[in-house]
């Protein structure tokens, strides 16, 4: 522990002997382990993560170590609190039955959803009670709301609203205490710590869990240890797997388990960053000769999977939402240059118009915007295009007449494809524009199903074409139309007929 | 997966594939094979190897096709990309199905949803369909082609084939059928192939004709596309033109040769004998006699009956082929299949088959003359063995006298019994007994009691009354009673009333006056379309609503009433004037009855009079022009068969204008309902300028595009 005062410390040996007996309680069978080990297993993950903090200018106060300490061992308590139907957080639930009469599920569930609240509630009846839950009374030495406050935040969830706003509220900074940086140190110490631990088989096995606990205890089975490297402000999670489901595994568990804690850390990248504590997260896995690791259950395997896949398909829904964002994001601004370009057509000359419209035509195209890129080109283009140099309206036509094959709309060159094949023979054959335009009219040809002008094109754009490569390509089109026109002995290079087999 | 292999692989596979397709798939396989012994690129040698099993597939080599997927492919997948490796997984099940094995072809449609592959462009199918829909060709047909060739640049044949399939329809919308032979022999899909041959038959011009044969014979080498092919060919067959007639009949008695090995060469064997039997009554004398030794040359035909469940599927299509050939037969083959055949009906008696055997013998009886009959008749009719239905219907084609005829009086009560027995209504516990000649039965349980009714065959009380002149009057009678209840019993099927009022027909000259009337007071109502469908089994309409997925026809009420009208003719026809003018009136309100098959039979009933009026005269010309092909070709033949037929001048004019008509029809029975009319009346007209405009007529007709038209014309 960081504490240097023998008080300080005093207060905290204190403080966990009065609550190891309550959080021994084990009212939770169906949770992971959550007695005093696992208290102590945060402080220490605590320790790590503030080892190089410490070390700066920034490093914590003795006031905030004693809250964050304090917390470490009181943010669970209410966990183990049976007689929770005293508290206001129960309380104000109006449960249609008393809190002892509620079914024994239900009273768990209901403990594990609020324990953070209770556990605020716990402490903070605890300041100068002669009785209090906690085995102890709290002085201010503790800064007992401080604690209270750590307590409940830390199992409230960023996602939704009105939990965001109470984090926000509870985690205001006071004078010389850091509250938003404690609560992030103590969530983060508080899920490494409950990934580390290597839940017991034996105990599993005891327990009648539904798949969803399965899975929880399967995740922490195979996380072997989480290091930290303060050299390196790595924090590693080791996984260990049974070496015959090694590679299944490690495509799976790591998945599922990593993103959590990652999205934890994330959470509080900003207040980290602001006072150094910067980790980055790894995975390490690991196959041991001789391992006795055990393999997972089919369902659970299979629950696993599920999972992920669930979690990919929300992953792809906001990447769409992200590109769809972009997309409408750089529309408008694309759509004021086309507004601006129309108002300048009068003032334009024809070639400088057209050339301006490729450019937004082009952009249009870059953000996936690729009908309207066509649309907006397509028809000046037809119009006016004989103001453009040769050369640059083969260029312009190619691109364009490319972009509608691969839109799958070649009709849209009806108009001027003809005209560019017949400007495109105008030029130098070994002009560097003649071939990509011969290769694209041939293409366009096969497109619209005209295959005699299909295999003239090729004819033409193997003339001019650059290389072995590019000639054998046009070939392979060639016999593939033929084929699939159905010109048999075409396509299988016999003229003279084809023997049949004996 | 073909776009991204290099271009000499893309060459070699249009090659080998264009190779096999026009019938030499091994050199296609040895060059692909070549090839991948070359080549150092994965996808190269995957595209390669995919190719040969398609060509396997195409052959139904699919075991060889499997072995190439397991040990070549298999091992090299996990490197490309999931498109590339579920269009194998793809191709892979089509190959498994094909060999009627299980595969993970769920799993695998599945893998395409998740990895969000598209192996088919709906979008493109829907534009197709909306385009062709609006008549806008010049969209359908790019779009289409485009699909087909995305389809091929995949790999995957799935959506390969059902491009091809979309490209056939598009090409028979744009009349281009010799193009769509091509794509539908690859879709392999029966129905378009179906409307492939339908098309050509009715639509085909000689040039077209004359190019979709060619494409025909050039695209069935392959048994799984010669297969296809016979679903086209069975369509146009009567339109293939002579001069490449011989040559589609060697190709399908060439695949009809082949000694079977598995269940997928059957298929094709059984499917080349099944387009035979529809070609047979083309076929020339050399032709035939091919044909005759092909058939009792293969192991099929000679193949022991071994136990009661072996059923030697293909023989009666075998013998069906030959019975419409015999007439071409020459002599010595026909005595060669009498002995082939009769040991087919002795020796390897199938029960699937000895009707058609039994027809067989009939038929070569009749074109091999006394010699033939007799030793069919020594085989089948030894003294003191009992005669079957069938040898007993036959047996005066063949000469074969019955030792005792007035036996069969005796033995009326049981034949009446059992027709009694088609409806019964048995306690609830009551086991229900097979009928002999009986199908199969329904069952309904009513009033607590339970109905049973047999689907029954009359080929018994037809074989009877073969031999009639030997039954007394009381056997008749016992016999019409019968079948009268059953006509009238309200549960009785439809289909098992059409069976008796059939039989009833051929009883006029036999039965008394006081029958023939008997008869009238049960099938007049009936003519005159008063029938009530039995309520315990499915109605008719039931059976024909497109919205009922379990369809269970048991006939329809409207060809009970057909049937009833031309019975009713037929015993007329036989007691000239029993039923007065009641006949004429019940044919009258037939001919104009909305149902076609009503107006067709009724037409039929017209035929059997002897002599028919000025205005059925002009309710049977009117009849020609009808929008069924069924019942113009129904009225023709009333006109046709009228022995005694006196027309006057306008009345020849109508009925040769209406043949001139008839003669432009698209539907080929129409045309060939014309020519032989024209041809059976043009020695009865006597004006010489009205028989010169038939002679012109038929001398058109001679040049149809249908062999049946121009045999039936010259």
């Amino acid at each position: 522990m960081h504490l240097d005062g023998e008080s300080s410390r005093s207060l905290l040996v204190n403080l966990r002997n009065k609550v190891a007996p309550i959080l021994d309680n084990n009212i939770q069978p169906h949770f992971t382990d959550h007695s005093v080990l696992h208290s102590d297993g945060v402080s220490q993950l605590v320790d790590a993560l503030i080892g190089p903090l410490q070390k700066s200018d920034e490093r914590l106060n003795q006031t905030e170590l004693v809250i964050l300490y304090s917390a470490c061992y009181l943010h669970d308590i209410g966990l183990q609190y049976e007689n929770a139907g005293q508290t206001k957080t129960i309380a104000d639930l109006n449960l249609g039955l008393p809190w002892d009469e509620q079914p024994e599920a239900e009273r768990r569930n209901l403990l594990r959803r609020l324990h953070h609240k209770i556990s605020a509630e716990m402490v903070h009846s605890s300041v100068r009670s002669e009785d209090p839950i906690i085995g102890m009374q709290l002085t201010q030495d503790y800064e007992p709301s401080k604690i209270a406050c750590l307590c409940e935040s830390h199992n409230l969830y960023f996602e939704v609203e009105r939990d965001m706003n109470r984090y926000m509220e509870i985690t205001t900074d006071g004078p010389e205490i850091r509250m938003q940086l404690l609560a992030g140190l103590l969530r983060v110490a508080d899920i490494l710590e409950e990934s580390r631990r290597r839940a017991t088989r034996p105990k599993a096995n005891t327990l009648m869990l539904d798949v969803t606990s399965q899975m929880h205890w399967w995740r922490h089975y195979y996380t072997k240890e989480v290091t930290f490297d303060k050299h390196d402000k790595t924090i590693t999670i080791w996984f260990d797997f049974p070496p015959a489901k090694f590679n299944s595994y490690s495509r799976v568990v790591p998945e599922l388990q990593k993103p959590w804690i990652e999205a934890e850390l994330n959470r509080h990248a900003a207040v980290f960053n602001r006072f150094g504590v910067t980790w980055t997260l790894q995975v390490r896995l690991k196959a041991e000769e001789y391992s006795d690791t055990e393999t997972m259950p089919y369902e659970v395997v299979t629950a696993m999977m599920a999972e992920l896949r669930a979690r990919h398909l929300d992953e792809d829904e906001r990447r769409r939402a992200v590109l769809l964002n972009t997309f409408r994001e750089s529309r408008p601004q694309i759509d004021g240059r086309f507004d601006h370009l129309q108002n300048q057509k009068e003032v334009l000359s024809p070639q400088d118009y057209l050339l301006k419209l490729v450019e937004v035509s082009n952009d249009l195209w870059t953000i996936g915007s690729k009908r309207s890129a066509i649309m907006t080109l397509v028809f000046d283009f037809g119009k006016n295009c004989q103001h453009l140099v040769a050369c640059k309206r083969i260029e312009v036509g190619t691109r364009l007449m490319e972009m509608c094959l691969e839109e799958g709309i070649p009709e849209l060159a009806n108009g001027w494809g003809i005209v560019l094949q017949q400007n495109v023979r105008t030029l130098d054959p070994n002009h560097p524009a003649v071939f990509p335009c011969l290769r694209t009219i041939a293409d366009w040809f096969i497109a619209l199903c005209g295959y005699d002008e299909a295999k003239a094109a090729i004819a033409q754009a193997i003339a001019s074409a650059p290389d072995d490569a590019n000639i054998a390509l046009l070939n392979a089109k060639r016999c593939e139309i033929e084929f699939l026109q159905g010109e048999l002995h075409a396509a299988s290079g016999n003229t003279e007929g084809v023997a049949q087999d004996a | 997966m073909l776009k991204n292999s290099s271009p000499e692989i893309r060459i070699a596979i249009t090659a080998a594939k264009g190779l096999a397709i026009l019938g030499n798939p091994s050199d296609g396989i040895s060059q692909l094979e070549n090839l991948i012994l070359s080549s150092s690129a994965k996808l190269d040698k995957l595209s390669a190897l995919l190719v040969i099993c398609e060509i396997l597939h195409y052959d139904y080599r699919d075991n060889e096709g499997l072995e190439v997927f397991d040990k070549r492919i298999s091992p090299m997948m996990g490197e490309f990309p999931e498109e590339i490796e579920i269009a194998v997984e793809f191709n892979r099940s089509d190959v498994m199905h094909s060999l009627l094995k299980n595969d993970d072809f769920y799993g695998t449609a599945d893998r395409v949803t998740v990895a969000g592959v598209e192996l088919w462009n709906h979008r493109a199918y829907y534009g197709v369909a909306e385009a062709r829909e609006q008549g806008k060709h010049y969209e359908s047909l790019p779009s289409i082609w485009r699909e087909l060739m995305r389809a091929y640049y995949q790999g995957c044949w799935r959506p390969y084939r059902l491009a091809s399939k979309l490209m056939a329809t598009e090409c028979m919308g744009l009349g281009w059928p010799h193009e769509a032979i091509y794509h539908a022999i690859i879709a392999g899909e029966k129905g378009t192939a179906a409307k492939l041959g339908e098309f050509l038959l009715l639509h085909g011009s000689p040039e077209n004709l004359s190019r979709s044969t060619a494409k025909w014979l050039e695209c069935t080498h392959l048994k799984r596309l010669f297969v296809t092919g016979c679903d086209i060919l069975d369509g146009f067959m009567d339109a293939i033109p002579d001069e490449q007639f011989d040559e589609v009949f060697e190709r399908v008695r060439t695949m009809a040769s082949m000694p079977s090995s598995n269940w997928q060469e059957h298929s094709c064997v059984s499917r080349a004998w099944n387009s035979i039997a529809g070609l047979a009554w083309r076929l020339s004398a050399t032709q035939a006699q091919r044909l005759a030794d092909t058939a009792i040359s293969h192991p099929i035909w000679n193949a022991e009956v071994e136990g009661g469940n072996r059923v030697l599927s293909v023989r009666d299509k075998m013998m069906n082929s030959l019975t419409a050939c015999t007439s071409a037969l020459p002599q010595k083959n026909v005595s060669q299949l009498v002995d082939k055949t009769l040991a087919l009906v002795l020796e390897r008696k199938q029960h699937n088959d000895y009707p058609d055997a039994i027809e067989l013998l009939c038929r070569l009886g009749d074109v091999g003359g006394d010699d033939a009959k007799k030793r069919i008749k020594e085989a089948l009719y030894t003294p003191g063995k009992p005669l079957d239905a069938y040898l007993l219907q036959v047996a005066p084609n063949f000469d074969a006298k019955l030792k005792e005829p007035e036996s069969l009086s005796s033995d009326i009560s049981n034949v009446a019994d059992r027709i009694r027995k088609q409806v019964q209504w048995l306690p609830l516990s009551a086991e229900v007994k097979q009928l002999g000649g009986s199908f199969c039965f329904f069952t309904a349980i009513k009033d607590g009691k339970k109905l049973v009714i047999h689907s029954i065959s009359t080929v018994q009380e037809h074989a009877i009354l073969r031999h009639r002149k030997h039954l007394s009057l009381d056997a008749i009678q016992q016999l019409i009673d019968a079948m009268l209840e059953m006509i009238t019993e309200p549960e009785n099927l439809i289909n098992n009333k059409i069976q008796l009022v059939q039989v009833l027909k051929s009883v006029g000259d036999v039965c008394s006056d006081a029958q023939a009337k008997q008869i009238f007071e049960v099938l007049s109502p009936i003519a005159n379309g008063i029938i009530k469908e039995p309520a315990l089994t499915q109605s008719a309409a039931d059976s024909q609503n497109p919205l009922n997925p379990f369809k269970m026809g048991s006939g329809k009420p409207t060809d009970l009433r057909g049937v009833a009208i031309f019975t009713l003719a037929c015993i007329e026809r036989d007691k000239p004037g029993i039923f007065t003018n009641s006949l004429d009136a019940i044919i009258e309100v037939g001919l104009t009855e909305i149902d076609p098959q009503v107006r067709a039979l009724s037409l039929a009933a017209s035929r059997e009079k002897p002599s028919i009026s000025e205005s059925e005269f002009t309710a049977i010309v009117l009849a020609t022009r009808d929008s069924d092909p069924a019942v113009a070709n129904a009225a023709f033949g009333a006109l046709a068969h009228k022995k005694d037929l006196q027309l006057n001048r306008p009345q020849w004019r109508l009925l040769i204008h209406t043949a001139k008509l008839a003669a432009q029809s698209n539907a080929v029975s129409v045309r060939r309902a014309a020519a032989y009319t024209c041809s059976k009346l043009r020695t009865k007209i006597k004006i010489s300028t009205l028989r010169k405009e038939v002679d012109t007529l038929l001398d058109s007709l001679a040049k149809d595009r249908c062999a049946s038209v121009r045999q039936n014309a010259s």
